[in-house]
C-alpha cells in the first residue's frame, strides 16, 4: 500500500506491512518491563468464517496471510478432512508436499537474503547490501522465483493458489509443465547446498537461551503436512490435543494472546523443526548440515538462518524427488466430500512454524466456530523473552536507535509474519 | 466498460511484443483493495492487446521485485492515502523512487522493492503508478465501485504516457538502453 506519511487504519490483522511496537522500561542495566506488539492474530477471520461453507474456507483463509497462503490452505483442508473423515491418499499427499516445498523455498529464500543477510553482513538496509553484494540478493531472488514457480505450476498462480480444495486439487499440471520444473529444481540443488555452507560461515552471535521447541513429528519424513505435535520437553500428542496442552493467555499490553506450554514460552519454526527432526533429513541434506560443524540441537536463535538454508535444501531435494517420478494426477483430484456435524483439527508446518486450525461444522458443512493459531502468535512470548535477555546482554547504556536496531535483529530471527520491510519496529524507551 | 475496448491500438506496422505489466496492489481490506479490484476488472472485462498483462499482488512487499523483472514497462495501480477522495493521480518514476529513499522506520515493501530493483538494474525505465486518493485517514471502509472504474478508465492514458514508443529492441525499432 503506497502511503504518503499517513497510515490507513485497517483491521489490525491486515497490515502485514505495518509496524511493530516495542516498549521497554529500563532501570539501570535491567529491563523491568518489555512489551512487544508485533502481530495480531486473525481473530476477525475466525468470525468471518462462521456460517460459511467448508468449500469456501481454503480460499478465505488464504487471504489471512499475503505471504504464506499455501500454509493456511494446507492447515484448513487438513482440519476439514479430519472433520469429514477423509484421509488423503499417497498421491494427494505427494502433490501437497510438493506445493508446500514451493512455499518453504520462496519464503525462506526471501528471508535469508533480503531480511536477515543485511543484519548479519552489517548493513542498514537491503538496499545498502545490494550495492555491495548484488550476487547475494540475486541468489535470493533466483531461489525465491523458483519457489514461486512451483506454486504457479501446481497452484494456478503464485499468490493465492487457486487449485487447493478439500479432498484434493481442482487441477494438476501435466508433464509439459512438470519436466521443465524438475530440471530447474535439479539445477538449483548445488546452489542450495552452497547456501547451507554460506549461512554457517557468517559471523553469527553465539547466544544460547533456554526454551522448549515445538514442531510436528512424523514416522519417516521431515514434517510438512502431517505428524503429531512434539516438543523438546518430551511431549508428543495428536493434533486434536493441541488446546489441551498449549495455553493461550491474555497479556495486558497487547490484543494478541500469547501461548505457553506448561507455563513456558516456546519456539516454533525452522530451528525448532530442525532440532526435533534432524534424523528425518535425506542423506545429502544431513551431510550438508553436519559439514557446518554447528552442534544441533541448538538453542541459539541466530542459527535460524542456517536452519532456513537447510530447509531450502530439504524442500528442493523433496521437490526433485517427487518430480522425478510424479504421482498420477487423477487420484489427487478433488472429489466431493460428505459433510457432517463434526469438529476437525489440522496442524501443518508453515514456513514460520506450526499453524493450527480447528473448525466445528454443522450437518451441512457450514462453519459454526473456528480457531486459528498462527506460528507468529505462538512465538510472541518467546520473542519478548529473547529480546529482554538479548538487550540486557547487549548493554542498555546505548542510544535508543542502537537498541532498536538490535531488538529488530533479534526479533527478525523469528521471521515474524509482520512485514517484508527491513525496518518494522517502533521503539519507546522509558529510563529511570 | 465499453470505453476500454481496444484502448491500446498496436503501433502501426509493428508487432506489439513488449511486455507491459500492470500490477494491481493492495490488501483485502477496505479501500486498500482498490488496486486489486482494478486489476481484476481489467483482466476480466478488457481485451488487452498482446504484450500487455495484468496481475494482482496482495501485500507483496519485496516480492514485487520478481514482477519488475522482464517487463518493458510497469504500471502500478494502488490506493493513495490522503489527498482528495476519489481523485486519480499519476505518480511518475522519479517521484516513486524519491519516496523510497531515505528508508525510514516507515519503509514499506513497495517503496523498498522499487529502490532495490533500481539498485539491481531490474527496474524498467518505464515505471509509473496510477492511484486513487482515499482522503484523510482512516480512509473509507469500503471501495466505491466508481473509484475502481475511474482508475481503470485512466489506464490507457497512463500507459501511453509510460510507453509512447512501443517498438521493440531488435524488431527494427529504437533500442532503449537500460541503465
Amino acid at each position: 500500500m503506497t502511503k504518503r506519511g499517513r497510515s490507513i487504519r485497517v483491521p489490525v490483522l491486515a497490515r502485514v506491512e505495518g509496524e511493530g511496537a516495542l516498549e521497554i522500561d529500563i532501570a539501570g542495566n535491567r529491563i523491568t518491563r518489555l512489551d512487544l506488539r508485533i502481530y495480531e492474530p486473525p481473530r476477525l477471520f475466525e468470525k468471518f468464517l462462521e456460517g460459511r461453507s467448508y468449500l469456501e474456507v481454503p480460499d478465505m483463509v488464504a487471504r489471512i496471510c499475503g505471504i504464506c497462503p499455501v500454509a493456511y490452505q494446507m492447515s484448513a483442508v487438513a482440519a476439514i478432512e479430519d472433520a469429514f473423515g477423509f484421509t488423503p491418499g499417497p498421491e494427494l499427499r505427494a502433490w501437497r508436499r510438493l506445493l508446500y516445498c514451493g512455499e518453504w523455498i520462496e519464503s525462506h529464500a526471501l528471508h535469508i537474503h533480503l531480511l536477515a543477510a543485511p543484519d548479519v553482513l552489517g548493513f542498514e538496509s537491503v538496499l545498502d547490501m545490494a550495492q555491495a553484494w548484488p550476487e547475494v540478493v540475486e541468489r535470493g531472488l533466483r531461489l525465491q522465483a523458483l519457489g514461486n514457480r512451483i506454486l504457479a505450476v501446481l497452484g494456478g498462480r503464485s499468490v493465492h493458489p487457486v487449485s487447493v480444495r478439500p479432498g484434493g486439487f481442482s487441477r494438476l499440471p501435466g508433464p509439459e509443465a512438470l519436466d521443465p520444473l524438475q530440471e530447474a529444481c535439479r539445477a538449483a540443488l548445488e546452489t542450495a547446498r552452497d547456501l547451507v555452507a554460506w549461512t554457517a560461515s557468517l559471523d553469527l552471535p553465539r547466544e544460547t537461551q533456554d526454551f522448549p521447541c515445538v514442531a510436528l513429528r512424523h514416522p519417516h519424513e521431515y514434517p510438512m503436512n502431517e505428524g503429531r505435535i512434539a516438543a523438546t520437553t518430551g511431549l508428543e500428542i495428536p493434533v486434536s490435543e493441541f488446546e489441551a496442552h498449549f495455553e493461550e493467555y491474555q497479556v495486558p499490553h497487547s490484543t494478541a494472546l500469547h501461548s505457553r506450554l506448561a507455563g513456558r514460552s516456546y519456539l516454533v519454526g525452522p530451528l525448532a523443526r530442525l532440532n526435533l527432526n534432524r534424523d528425518r533429513l535425506p542423506p545429502p541434506v544431513a551431510e550438508a548440515l553436519a559439514a557446518t560443524g554447528i552442534a544441533f540441537p541448538s538453542h541459539n536463535s541466530h542459527f535460524s538462518i542456517v536452519a532456513r538454508a537447510v530447509e531450502i535444501f530439504l524442500a528442493l531435494s523433496e521437490a526433485v524427488r517427487i518430480l522425478d517420478d510424479p504421482p498420477p494426477a487423477a487420484p489427487a483430484l478433488a472429489r466431493p466430500l460428505q459433510p457432517r456435524a463434526a469438529e476437525g483439527f489440522g496442524c501443518t508446518e508453515a514456513p514460520r512454524g506450526i499453524l493450527y486450525h480447528r473448525y466445528r461444522f454443522d450437518a451441512d458443512g457450514r462453519v459454526q466456530a473456528a480457531r486459528i493459531t498462527p506460528p507468529t502468535s505462538q512465538n510472541q512470548a518467546r520473542m519478548e523473552e529473547d529480546a529482554r535477555l538479548a538487550l540486557e546482554r547487549f548493554g542498555l547504556d546505548r542510544p535508543d536507535e542502537e537498541l532498536r536496531r538490535y531488538a529488530e535483529r533479534v526479533i527478525r530471527n523469528y521471521d515474524p509474519c509482520i512485514s517484508c520491510a527491513t525496518h518494522f519496529l517502533r521503539l519507546k524507551v522509558n529510563r529511570r | 466498460m465499453h470505453l476500454l475496448r481496444h484502448p491500446l491500438p498496436a503501433a502501426e506496422g509493428e508487432p506489439a511484443v513488449t511486455t507491459i505489466r500492470i500490477i494491481g496492489l493492495g490488501s483485502p481490506f477496505g479501500a486498500d483493495r482498490i488496486g486489486l479490484l482494478a486489476a481484476r476488472r481489467l483482466a476480466r472485462e478488457v481485451r488487452l492487446p498482446p504484450g500487455v498483462e495484468v496481475i494482482e499482488r496482495d501485500r507483496p512487499g519485496l516480492r514485487l521485485l520478481e514482477d519488475f523483472t522482464g517487463a518493458r514497462a510497469v504500471l502500478l495501480l494502488d490506493a493513495l492515502a490522503g489527498g482528495i477522495p476519489g481523485r486519480v493521480r499519476e505518480v511518475e518514476r522519479s517521484a516513486l523512487l524519491a519516496r523510497a529513499a531515505p528508508l525510514s522506520s516507515h519503509a514499506l515493501g513497495v517503496a523498498e522493492a522499487l529502490a532495490l530493483a533500481e539498485a539491481l538494474g531490474r527496474l524498467p525505465e518505464a515505471v509509473g503508478l496510477l492511484g486513487v486518493e482515499t482522503g484523510p485517514a482512516p480512509g473509507p471502509e469500503d471501495v466505491d465501485p466508481v473509484w475502481v472504474q475511474a482508475l481503470c478508465l485512466r489506464v490507457p492514458v497512463a500507459l501511453e504516457r509510460l510507453v509512447p514508443d512501443r517498438r521493440v529492441a531488435g524488431c527494427g525499432g529504437r533500442i532503449r538502453s537500460r541503465r
